[in-house]
């Protein structure tokens, strides 16, 4: 929304005509006089139905009053009976305000509407279904473009689930969110969850949501990322780690399109597109009893393969001058100019990491190289696996104590020599850490 | 204008206050407040915009009180709105003050009341409240699980600041817990969300965090890079806080390179911005990064104190487990 947002307003009689104009003013939007039978602005936030005196008349009309638009229609009025409130609500307004008792409740009713849509305002919000929704992915090669081709297809379907495939680091999620963006569930939200950075344990209430006192760390009420993506997509990231009894009711809620907190009595409806993705061949989870067939089946409708880096090697160059670019401007540099010995270097590397890994060596050419250059001796990570770094060579084949000795060095570097974490990091206690390390300062 | 059925008219004392609050003129929204008249001052929302510009003073007892004076008023007439945003300012004063159970509580209360009243952005913002907490408490996996609530939320209601701390959060847990591809994941995502919002300040902070998470995975030449270009943005955009942890990163990285005299330098310069703004956490974490460095070069009474310092300065907001932690250094 590009413009200030709105507050309509249809009115039935001019009691209380000053306190919109008074209202809009301190919320910092326009006010709009709106004729009953005209159509609300696209940036109106709300529209009031200012009815004080006109009450029976505003009941007449508000059934005839509906618009298509995300803005809801208030009813505001002098009469306090709660049984009048419930007709206003049964005829379609979305609220029914009594003034000047509700005056503040309206004012932050309204309030909170305009700071959301200033909130949708900001730059590159995502509501709106994009031109080309693939063009985050990037890439001129015969491999990409054939999966871009078979997604294209799959756009205008809202509720096909789709499952995507592809190694660590090719753009599974940047693909799921492109097929959100691009279809008609564009508007709802996009929620992505990578099942295996979740402890097993906490999987089905993070999915589902938990009520207070659920488990011993329930300690607040919770709603699951299921609810969060009602009306929109839900990103199931690495499925293959999700539990499997949790699989179970994944498909359960996927069929019956309900789902209940746990601890909950009450099951809610949900409306849900799942894209899910994976880095490992489901189909051998499947044959060794880990991951359910009928839920597989499920997912995967439509199945989507992203081809890893080194299968796509000409699509390297442009990816590296669009990070060269967007980066520069994130950290306020020259665009780096793309010379033969980058190109040479670039092409010259396997990049198992696939486009992560790409984009960080960009990052880190572009950081450390003269500002406008990128040096491809910069190019290549030079990251450390701490316990090969810190705790110095291991020989090989080592004692189990030697094993034990180079991690704990490793860990006690890492951490700054803070034993707490170290001892935490190997899954130790503390008192156990320093009885290691009294052992390799015998 | 004439107000039908003899209602009385439209008029509205609070407004100037209410126009100040939310213009971030805490000072005046103070004068304008004690202004109002006797009866005013017994309404919920005076004490509501009392509790908010108490906060952004810095009076959290009294923020607190008033929060809560005014959360009870809003209950006993059925006002879930007022409540859940009175209830939100309690429990942002109990935090403060580091009565971190109280806050959990109060925040906790004020999700549940935003989930009834579908206010997602409230409800991010409670659960984002609810991981610092957590964090605090050094239950990280908790931490990360609202934080995962939180960042969802935020998107869906397309908060680019929101999603910017809700990340930069996890990327600080995240690297603390050990998951440091996970962290420099959440990073990435923090930056790019602050740069959607077009927020200078969280951008130097994400940006910050990133680089912390860079070190720990071993690359100290790309984390010292990206640790300067977050201290330009935070003296650039007079951000003391994340002054103070850019330069806490850089003494880390200038410690892990074997530079210790430009390592200490940095280090002390983190700790006097954050004493100077008075900010415990900050200054347990710079005090934290001194011990570490104390204990690398052998002064170990130095050590010492510096640990000391900061377990006083983490108890002082009941961050009690690290306090621990640090006592036991």
């Amino acid at each position: 929304m590009d413009q200030r947002p709105t507050l309509s307003v249809i009115e039935l009689s001019d009691s209380f005509h000053s306190a919109w104009s008074d209202l809009a003013s301190e919320l910092d939007i326009e006010c709009v006089q709106l004729a009953a039978e005209g159509a609300p602005s696209p940036t109106s936030v709300a529209v009031i139905v200012a009815a004080g005196g006109e009450e029976d008349r505003a009941l007449d009309l508000l059934p005839s009053l509906t618009w298509g638009g995300d803005f809801p229609m208030y009813l505001v009025g002098a009469q306090s009976s709660h049984r009048f409130a419930v007709e206003a609500l049964r005829r379609g307004a979305a609220d029914y305000f009594s003034l000047p008792d509700d005056l503040n409740l309206l004012r932050r009713t309204l309030g909170a509407r305009v700071e959301a849509a200033r909130e949708r305002s900001r730059p590159s919000g995502p509501a709106q279904p994009v031109a080309d929704p693939f063009v985050q992915l990037r890439g001129d090669s015969d491999a990409l473009r054939a999966t871009v081709e078979q997604a294209e297809r799959v756009l205008p379907h809202a509720d096909v689930t789709v499952l995507i495939r592809g190694e660590t680091g090719t753009g599974k999620e940047l693909l799921a969110r492109a097929l959100h963006e691009g279809g008609p569930r564009a508007n709802g939200p996009f929620v992505a969850v990578n099942c295996a950075a979740i402890p097993s344990e906490l999987m089905e209430s993070e999915l589902f949501g938990h009520e207070r006192g659920a488990f011993t760390d329930a300690h607040a009420s919770k709603p699951g990322l299921f609810e969060e993506a009602h009306s929109g997509t839900l990103f199931l990231d690495e499925i293959g780690h999700l539990p499997l009894p949790l699989q179970g009711k994944l498909l359960r809620a996927l069929e019956d399109r309900r789902i209940r907190r746990v601890g909950g009595t009450q099951s809610r409806n949900i409306d849900v597109r799942i894209v899910a993705a994976t880095h490992v061949e489901l189909t051998a989870a499947v044959e060794r009893g880990e991951f359910r067939e009928d839920l597989y089946y499920r997912i995967n409708v439509v199945d989507l393969l992203l081809p890893p880096l080194r299968e796509r090697s000409d699509d390297v160059e442009t990816l590296a001058i669009h990070f060269a670019g967007a980066l520069a401007q994130r950290y306020s540099l020259p665009v780096p100019e793309i010379t033969e010995p980058l190109r040479a270097a670039l092409r010259g590397y396997p990049w198992p990491g696939n486009v992560r890994e790409l984009r960080h060596a960009v990052e880190r050419a572009l950081l450390l190289s003269e500002p406008g250059t990128l040096d491809p001796e910069q190019l290549i990570p030079r990251r450390r696996t701490p316990a090969a770094a810190e705790g110095g060579p291991i020989p090989f084949p080592a004692s189990l104590q030697e094993i034990q000795q180079a991690a704990v060095r490793a860990a006690l570097v890492q951490h700054g020599d803070n034993k707490s974490a170290a001892a935490r990091q190997l899954g130790i206690s503390r008192a156990r850490l320093q009885r290691l390390i009294d052992r390799g300062e015998d | 204008m004439v107000a039908p059925n003899g209602a009385p008219p439209l008029s509205d004392p609070l407004r100037s206050a209410r126009l100040a609050v939310f213009g971030g003129r805490f000072l005046d929204a103070r004068s304008e407040l004690e202004l109002a008249a006797p009866d005013v001052r017994t309404s919920p929302e005076w004490q509501l915009l009392s509790a908010m510009a108490g906060w952004r003073l810095g009076e959290y007892a009294l923020s607190r009180t008033a929060a809560i004076q005014a959360r009870d008023r809003y209950r006993s007439r059925g006002d879930a709105d007022g409540e859940m945003r009175a209830e939100n300012v309690a429990a942002a004063g109990a935090f403060a003050l580091g009565e971190l159970a109280d806050a959990e509580r109060g925040f906790a209360r004020a999700l549940a009341l935003a989930d009834r009243l579908a206010d997602d952005l409230m409800a991010a913002r409670c659960a984002n409240n609810l991981g610092n907490v957590s964090y605090y408490l050094a239950r990280y996996v908790t931490a990360l699980s609202f934080y995962r609530l939180a960042t969802a939320t935020f998107e869906k209601v397309a908060s680019w600041k929101g999603l910017a701390e809700g990340w930069l959060n996890s990327t600080i847990v995240l690297r603390e817990s050990g998951e440091l591809t996970a962290a420099e994941d959440a990073a990435e995502r923090a930056v790019s969300a602050a740069e959607q919002a077009g927020d200078a300040r969280i951008m130097g902070q994400a940006l910050a965090a990133q680089s912390e998470a860079t070190a720990s995975l071993g690359d100290l030449d790309l984390a010292r890079a990206q640790a300067e270009r977050a201290l330009d943005l935070a003296t650039e955009h007079h951000d003391p806080l994340g002054e103070a942890e850019a330069l806490r990163i850089l003494s880390l990285t200038a410690r892990a390179a074997g530079e210790f005299d430009r390592a200490l330098e940095l280090g002390q310069r983190a700790l006097t911005i954050a004493e100077r703004v008075r900010h415990p956490w900050t200054v347990g974490e710079a005090q934290r990064e001194l011990g570490d460095l104390f204990s690398v070069v052998g002064r170990e009474a130095d050590a010492r104190s510096a640990f000391q310092a900061a377990a006083q300065a983490f108890e002082r907001i009941g961050a009690v487990s690290r306090a621990e932690e640090m006592r036991s250094r």
